[in-house]
């Protein structure tokens, strides 16, 4: 059992201190300093984030995605045949992005977030080793072509090309990923929860760009593909649609998206499986009990085992002050290492009510006979 | 002579320098309210002047005194703890409200800024609420766990405001509420807020609502009852201009004709062309000019530029189409309640406006 981010967490800083990040863009926008300063500042916060996440207890890092103006530009920057509009808002939250509009097919011609992986990747081993723990995983995200289709203009082109294409497109980019190391790569694909009942195109054109973004991958044999679905329940999407694919594990939303338990039910158990169960739009602590439950859970849905499962944020963390996304990521870290433990070990750390059914039922704590001691 | 395609501006205008250094010396606590307060009175007082000069019709303060909108009400409202800052989009941050416990409005909030505003101008001044759909959605809740709660909540709150706005004499009350798009499901909750807060208002009801899926959400939106919605409409391209011609917008219109998120000042040409095709589907006396949204992420510079080419853009419309500028007897307007049309038009056209 492990936790790790869905993927973004934020820019800002801890109350009290300084935003370096912030004062960096304004100069560079009055061009005070460079894009090589401005990066460095941005080198800054990754290398901060790394320590943050691994004092928290995550056991899978990634940059926090700090560099990125959103998801869909970080992307429809480094490719071929698009232009940025107007903003719109993303999802049902309260941040925007600048709608990226295609004005051709989409090409990609070389890597585009390879060189920040590479960085996040050094600078999670240099914090390990200033812990003098063993390096961990950083894992590579970026957005899938269906949702990224559907959140763009798609011009003359039209959607379904514009997608299709862009399955092309970002498989490549997924494969030069592999290709530089990254253990696990994510495929964000928050617009599978968009799709309806009844909406049978939609789940052919979603299969369809999958297919075609994974096959990129053929003839790779080491590499861990995830498919994440946030911002909602992919249950109509199907589980024909997401399981069919070869994904190594999935990242579901279950705040969010309760639902989406219903698609755990049917993920085979070789596929991994990572459970969104701290609520990233909320600053409420989240509780420890139902965390460690769900990871348990979903590690006995068809005998599993707990080394495939993992909890996460419920969606990307940026939507959070800093604060609280720190504190949501230690209670996660937390969280997955007491689930990992054995019944009667857990038991000594939680709430035994929480665990064990004899004990719910009675509704008062019936410690295991065999151990002394125990937590309050 | 018919009147129409008054100008005004959605609510915020950039904060000049000194303004914005004060601010941050205040809160290092190296400033007293009362020299922050001269401060923001006098840019108030700069704005007021600005907008007269160029002959806007309908004036705003321009927010000298307020950072985010939903967080500025949050703080004057009890039941709320300013949370950390998040990020809105690019370089963009705010401090995010945490309702703890039940919201309640203990005291009136933008009454004094309004009535000093309204005392350097004999143009009409507009009362500028943030409502409640948008300060609930825009806040994190520790407390309530009932998004209907929490917002029915401050709609109460809210109409408190905007009565005590209207006794003091405002005629034009606008309650932005920009989240109202976000949530197609949620768009009669939104309508259920507003009611409590238009409830009995002696005022014309304005809201406005921006950067969401308007093509999703009309025609729902008409049921909000208001006299006047506001939308952001350059962003967009006047994309939603179609469809009034399939399904007419039963309200007056605040037609946003310059994007408030882009340096580029737009030509009075380009201006022009967005009012003309409103003039397509809408009489000239149903349609408000206005920026897309807030100018304050722009510069003083560049926001008084962007006012410059509506106020002459709609000047040339007028002066072309012989409309004048007299402002009507405005108060609720057989609009505010009229919603969704009943029976659909499938053939609307131009001289055929859909208006109350």
């Amino acid at each position: 059992m492990f936790a790790t981010l869905v993927g973004a967490y934020p820019r800002t800083p801890l109350a009290g201190q300084p935003f370096p990040l912030r004062a960096a863009y304004g100069r560079l926008e009055r061009g005070e300093i460079d894009g090589a300063g401005f990066r460095e500042v941005q080198d800054e916060l990754v290398r901060e984030l790394m320590g943050e996440q691994i004092d928290a207890g995550m056991g899978i890092l990634t940059d926090g995605q700090v560099r990125w103006e959103d998801a869909q530009t970080a992307l429809t920057r480094g490719l071929e045949g698009f232009e940025a509009t107007g903003l719109l808002r993303y999802f049902d939250t309260n941040t925007y992005y600048r709608q990226p509009r295609a004005t051709g097919e989409p090409r990609w011609t070389q890597p585009i977030l390879v060189d920040d992986w590479r960085f996040a990747d050094g600078a999670a081993r240099q914090a390990a080793a200033e812990r003098g723990l063993q390096p961990l995983a950083v894992k590579a995200c970026l957005i899938g072509p269906y949702t990224l289709a559907r959140l763009s203009d798609a011009g003359d082109l039209g959607r379904e090309s514009l997608t299709l294409a862009l399955a092309e497109a970002l498989g490549q980019e997924v494969r030069a990923l592999v290709e530089a190391g990254a253990p696990v790569v994510q495929v964000d694909e928050n617009a599978l929860s968009l799709i309806g009942a009844d909406d049978e195109a939609e789940r052919k054109l979603a299969s369809e760009a999958l297919s075609r973004l994974t096959s990129a991958l053929d003839g790779l044999t080491e590499h861990h593909l995830c498919l994440a679905v946030t911002m909602g329940s992919a249950e109509h999407a199907g589980h024909a649609l997401l399981f069919d694919q070869p994904f190594h594990s999935y990242l579901f939303d279950l705040i969010k998206g309760p639902d989406n338990w219903r698609l755990i039910s049917y993920a085979p158990a070789d596929r991994g499986i990572v459970c969104g169960v701290a609520d990233a739009r909320n600053t409420a602590r989240d509780d420890e009990p139902v965390m460690i439950w769900a990871g348990r859970y979903a590690a006995s849905l068809n005998g599993r085992g707990r080394d495939r499962v993992g909890l996460a944020p419920s969606t990307g963390l940026e939507y959070l002050p800093r604060d609280r996304a720190r504190a949501k990521i230690q209670a996660l870290g937390e969280a997955a290492r007491k689930a990992g433990l054995g019944k009667e070990a857990l038991g000594t750390e939680i709430d035994p009510r929480a665990v064990d059914a004899r004990s719910a039922a009675l509704g008062r704590v019936e410690r295991p006979a065999s151990r002394a001691g125990g937590a309050s | 002579m018919t009147n129409g395609l008054w100008t005004t501006s959605v609510g915020s205008f950039p904060k000049p320098p000194e303004l914005l250094a004060a601010r941050t010396e205040h809160a290092a606590g190296r400033l007293s309210d009362d020299d922050l307060s001269a401060l923001e009175r006098r840019a108030t007082e700069d704005w007021i002047r600005f907008q007269e000069s160029i002959g806007v019709d309908i004036l705003v303060d321009g927010e000298m005194y307020r950072g985010d909108m939903a967080t500025y009400f949050a703080e004057e409202l009890e039941g709320f703890a300013i949370g950390g800052i998040v990020r809105a989009y690019g370089n963009r941050y705010y401090r995010k409200p945490i309702a703890i416990a039940p919201v309640r409005r203990t005291h009136p909030i933008t009454v004094e800024m309004w009535r000093y505003a309204q005392s350097l101008t004999d143009k009409p001044v507009k009362g500028m609420l943030t409502g409640p759909y948008t300060i609930a959605d825009w806040s994190f809740d520790e407390h309530y766990g009932s998004r209907r709660e929490f917002v029915l909540d401050l709609a109460h709150a809210i109409h408190a405001e905007a009565m005590d706005l209207a006794a003091a004499g405002a005629r034009f009350v606008q309650i932005d509420e920009p989240a109202a798009s976000t949530r197609m499901e949620e768009l009669p909750l939104v309508a259920e807020a507003m009611g409590i807060v238009t409830d009995g208002l002696p005022a014309y009801a304005i809201t406005h609502i921006c950067y969401g899926d308007f093509m999703r959400a009309y025609p729902t939106m008409l049921d909000i009852p208001v006299d006047q919605i506001d939308l952001e409409l350059t962003n967009s391209d006047f994309e939603l201009l179609d469809r009034f011609r399939e399904i007419p917008f039963t309200k007056h219109v605040g037609l946003g004709v310059s994007d408030v998120h882009s340096h580029r000042v737009e030509a009075v040409d380009e201006v022009v062309r967005g009012i003309k095709l409103a003039l397509e589907v809408l009489p000239p006396e149903s349609i408000f000019v206005d920026p897309d949204c807030g100018l304050k992420t722009r510069t003083v510079e560049e926001a008084q530029a962007k006012m410059r080419v509506i106020s002459d853009a709609v000047a040339k419309v007028r002066d072309e189409l012989g409309i004048g500028s007299a402002l009507p007897d405005v108060g609720p307007t057989p609009g505010r309640n009229a919603g969704v049309p009943v029976a659909v038009a499938s053939n609307a056209t131009e001289t055929e406006p859909a208006l109350p």
